[in-house]
């Protein structure tokens, strides 16, 4: 691989994990690349697959249990760019993905697979929701992932009105299923102020680089105390809170730190650090002393080193 | 080319000709999930032998289609390796998976049928109910029926006239007293609407809980509920009746489910007699019971909810009028957190005489295979000097529990760094009798330790046993790196042959002439003796 499509693979991977489930599925096959720019984010929300392969076979299967048929083909994946947390690492193997029609599509041709999963086991199949040939397709999603309506940049904004920037790794013995259970164990505590146990150990980036110490409030939000904080493996237990200042309306979870108070405003303010990478990059584009150095130990997903 | 086959056999794992198989049913290409798995189900092909399905509280949210779909575990070998198929519609999805998930195959197999709870925007509980005709259609399920305010639904599949007839039975909380329903259809693909039935004839305090069905080939069909009874209705403590009622002609009789009433007979005792003459007979009644919804993080009993949705249903196949039935449910008693007791009938459902209580126990299953056969699994809390265990348990048994043959299918630590949220290993488990074959499935810790396991277990998903870790691959730098992954619960699959242990005879023969065996309500651990304590382990004849 040249060292430039290096770099285009590391860029577009950095930038790849961030998205936010979205609303439903497109179901369109093939989207001409001039629309690309303005479709990709929805399918970067919609598709929980995005890889580029060649095609091996038409109307064929490396399933077991899934006949080969006309809406069948078999793949193998050379980049990954959106991976499923439960899936992990895929590039490099075979695939099955389910196509409406085969049209322009012929073995040896790179292309770009935005998918959902449909059968995953010893081997994985796929549904196609869109396809882009490679060669046309490249510049675009770099300038898609990168440019200002990309995940870093829609990251950029979400920090512009955050006080505090808070991450940290979970540790394997702590309890950190969701915000109800680690309310939980607060409760069983008997303490009115303890650490956030799911940060134990971890980066703190605050302004004055200290600890957060909190309490909180025990009126949360039934949906946000089912919010799952730990959907992926320790590798990628790095969650991100965004603490904004606090107006103590009930039913927010809040965190008393010094002065003024913060809370967690929703559940979007406990992002996984899924591509901690590009989370790392953009908070190293912030204003000095606004936040703390940027975190060091951070793995990135899919296969490639941070940039 | 000896030593070549030599060789070749030496690498062919033992687990494939024993007579008991434990299967992690996490899929490989699935294994860098850590969620946790209780309420497992599992549906078995009436006819296909390799086909099964399951579902164990799977969350689709980044794998499947974003919100609008959830996935099930099918397997095409008879359950040594399964497959996450995306296919269950749950619109909305977000931070959990469909609930309570109970799936049943048509009499012939034709369609799968799925029934579970659903969070709708407008209706937190809403009952759902969906079917297949091809488990690996890249389609999601086709929808069928749904219902407010139902919670514990259980399924039920009949031939009738060559089409199915499902039921569907749960707690049904739109009515006052919430009260034990089925909604039934036949040939639901059609136009046919969902008519109900209610089962209580009483005046209860609620039924709040769950209800189970089972048919026989004759037509029978069982359903066992409990309930709140009125005179304790605002007690602090929660009491049940146990009940089983019976409808004889499929579930569609005139006056459903009333084929079985309790003898009128003098009210003894005063607070809760039983005798009063109307449809559904008393198996106990006002049974205390340690309820705890939600559970707490420390709580004594193995970090495990205790709700009464423990309740199990069974026919035996070999009685051909169908009035061999038993039952198993949960209550407590003052020495035990809660506890398992399976009973047993032999004219229809009106007399009853327990066979056996296991104390600390819960999520009882009973089935009974084609030759007459007994299975009772359920998974019970033992203490130890390390930590407190779960441990699924499996009796057959041919006399009503005087003699049975005892697997340990897991014995797995309970941990509290495991608790995710409630239920922590689930409400039940369950049990199929297929042939003379058992088949089910049970939620556990994952840790991959043979100690865990004495009739040995299989993986999918990447580990180490001897490191007993989990693990998931890391790209770094440009290679791919091998690390611990966080432990979590998972469902296990399970298939007890109907042959002896063939080390059974070696340990038997050590044993001194004349010794006593273990009861049956003894762990494991409890057993003194080294062989007679592998030999409750393994399913040897006793």
């Amino acid at each position: 691989m040249s060292r430039s499509a290096t770099s285009t693979r590391r860029s577009l991977v950095a930038a790849c994990a961030i998205a936010l489930i979205g609303p439903a599925a497109a179901h369109a096959q093939l989207i001409t690349i001039d629309r690309l720019a303005d479709s990709l984010g929805k399918l970067r929300r919609t598709s929980t697959f995005a890889f580029r392969a060649r095609v091996d076979t038409l109307h064929a299967s490396t399933v077991p249990g899934i006949p080969a048929s006309a809406h069948t083909i078999a793949v193998t994946p050379t980049l990954a760019l959106q991976c499923p947390h439960a899936v992990g690492v895929y590039a490099g193997q075979p695939l099955t993905v389910y196509v409406e029609d085969t049209t322009r599509l012929a073995p040896m041709q790179e292309w770009w697979f935005f998918a959902s999963g449909w059968v995953i086991g010893d081997h994985i199949g796929v549904r196609s929701v869109a396809r882009f040939q490679a060669a046309r397709a490249d510049s675009a999603l770099e300038r898609d992932f990168l440019g200002p309506n990309g995940p870093r940049a829609q990251l950029k904004h979400h920090l512009e009105d955050t006080v505090f920037v808070v991450t940290g790794r979970i540790s394997l013995d702590s309890v950190r299923p969701n915000v109800g259970a680690a309310i939980q164990r607060i409760i069983n505590r008997g303490a009115s102020a303890v650490s956030l146990p799911f940060t134990r150990g971890s980066v703190m980036l605050a302004p004055d680089g200290g600890h957060v110490d909190s309490t909180f409030n025990v009126a949360v939000p039934f949906s946000l105390i089912l919010t799952p904080l730990l959907q992926v493996p320790d590798a990628y237990q790095h969650l991100l809170f965004l603490l904004h200042v606090t107006l103590n309306e009930p039913g927010n979870l809040v965190t008393n730190g010094p002065k003024p108070p913060f809370m967690l405003r929703s559940a979007d303010d406990i992002l996984q650090i899924a591509d901690s990478a590009g989370v790392a990059s953009v908070i190293a584009q912030l204003p000095k002393g606004q936040l703390g150095a940027p975190p060091t130990d951070f793995v990135a997903q899919c296969g490639t080193l941070p940039p | 080319m000896r030593a070549a086959i030599a060789a070749l056999l030496a690498t062919v794992p033992p687990v494939l000709h024993a007579q008991v198989r434990v299967v992690n049913m996490i899929p490989a290409m699935f294994g860098d999930e850590t969620t946790w798995n209780p309420e497992p189900t599992l549906a078995v092909h009436p006819t296909d032998r390799s086909l099964l399905a399951a579902s164990s509280f799977l969350l689709g949210t980044d794998v499947c289609e974003g919100r609008n779909l959830s996935p099930m575990l099918v397997s095409r070998d008879t359950g040594n390796a399964w497959s996450v198929v995306c296919n269950i519609p749950t619109p909305g999805l977000a931070g959990l998976p469909p609930q309570d998930v109970v799936m049943r195959w048509g009499s012939r197999g034709r369609r799968l049928y799925a029934a579970f709870i659903w969070s709708l925007p407008d209706q937190p509980q809403s009952l759902q109910v969906f079917s297949t005709n091809d488990v690996f259609s890249p389609r999601p399920m086709q929808f069928l029926v749904g219902h407010d305010t139902v919670d514990q639904p259980d399924l039920l599949v009949i031939d009738r006239h060559g089409h199915d007839r499902v039921m569907v039975a749960g707690s049904y909380k739109d009515s006052m007293p919430r009260t034990a329903a089925i909604l039934w259809a036949d040939d639901p693909t059609g136009p046919m609407q969902f008519k109900r039935i209610d089962l209580e004839h009483r005046k209860i305090g609620e039924q709040d809980f769950a209800v189970r069905l089972d048919a026989h080939a004759s037509g029978r069909v069982y359903a066992l509920y409990d309930a709140v009874p009125l005179e304790y209705k605002h007690n602090n403590t929660t009491f049940l009746d146990i009940v089983v009622a019976r409808d004889d002609f499929g579930g569609a009789s005139k006056n459903p489910f009333a084929a079985l009433r309790e003898k009128p007979r003098p009210s003894s005792p005063a607070n809760c007699p039983i005798g009063d003459g109307l449809p559904g007979v008393r198996v106990v009644r006002c049974r205390p019971y340690a309820y705890d919804g939600w559970g707490a993080v420390r709580d004594t009993f193995g970090f495990q909810r205790r709700v009464p949705v423990q309740l199990s249903v069974t026919t035996d196949p070999t009685d051909k009028r169908g009035n061999t039935v038993y039952v198993a449910w949960a209550d407590s008693s003052g020495s035990d957190h809660q506890r398992v007791t399976v009973a047993k009938s032999i004219d229809g459902g009106q007399g009853w005489r327990l066979l056996l209580s296991i104390p600390n126990a819960m999520n009882p299953s009973v089935a009974v295979d084609s030759l007459g056969r007994l299975g009772f699994l359920f998974q019970q809390l033992a203490y130890d000097s390390v930590a407190n265990r779960w441990v699924t348990r499996l009796l057959v048994t041919r006399d009503d529990m005087q003699h049975a043959r005892e697997y340990v299918l897991a014995s797995t630590p309970a941990l509290l760094d495991l608790v995710r949220a409630q239920p922590y290993i689930g409400d039940w488990a369950e049990l199929h009798a297929r042939g003379s074959e058992f088949l089910g499935v049970f939620s556990a810790a994952n840790i991959p330790d043979s100690a865990n396991f004495p009739n040995g277990v299989t993986y999918q998903r990447r580990v180490s046993f001897a490191d007993r870790m989990l693990l998931v691959r890391r790209p770094v730098d440009d290679s791919l790196r091998v690390d611990q992954l966080a432990p979590s619960i998972d469902p296990f699959f399970f298939r007890v042959g109907p042959a002896e242990s063939p080390r059974c005879s070696t340990l038997r023969s050590s044993v001194p002439v004349g010794t006593t065996p273990p009861s049956l309500i003894a762990l494991p651990r409890e057993i003194s003796d080294s062989t007679r304590r592998r030999m409750s382990q393994i399913g040897c004849d006793r």
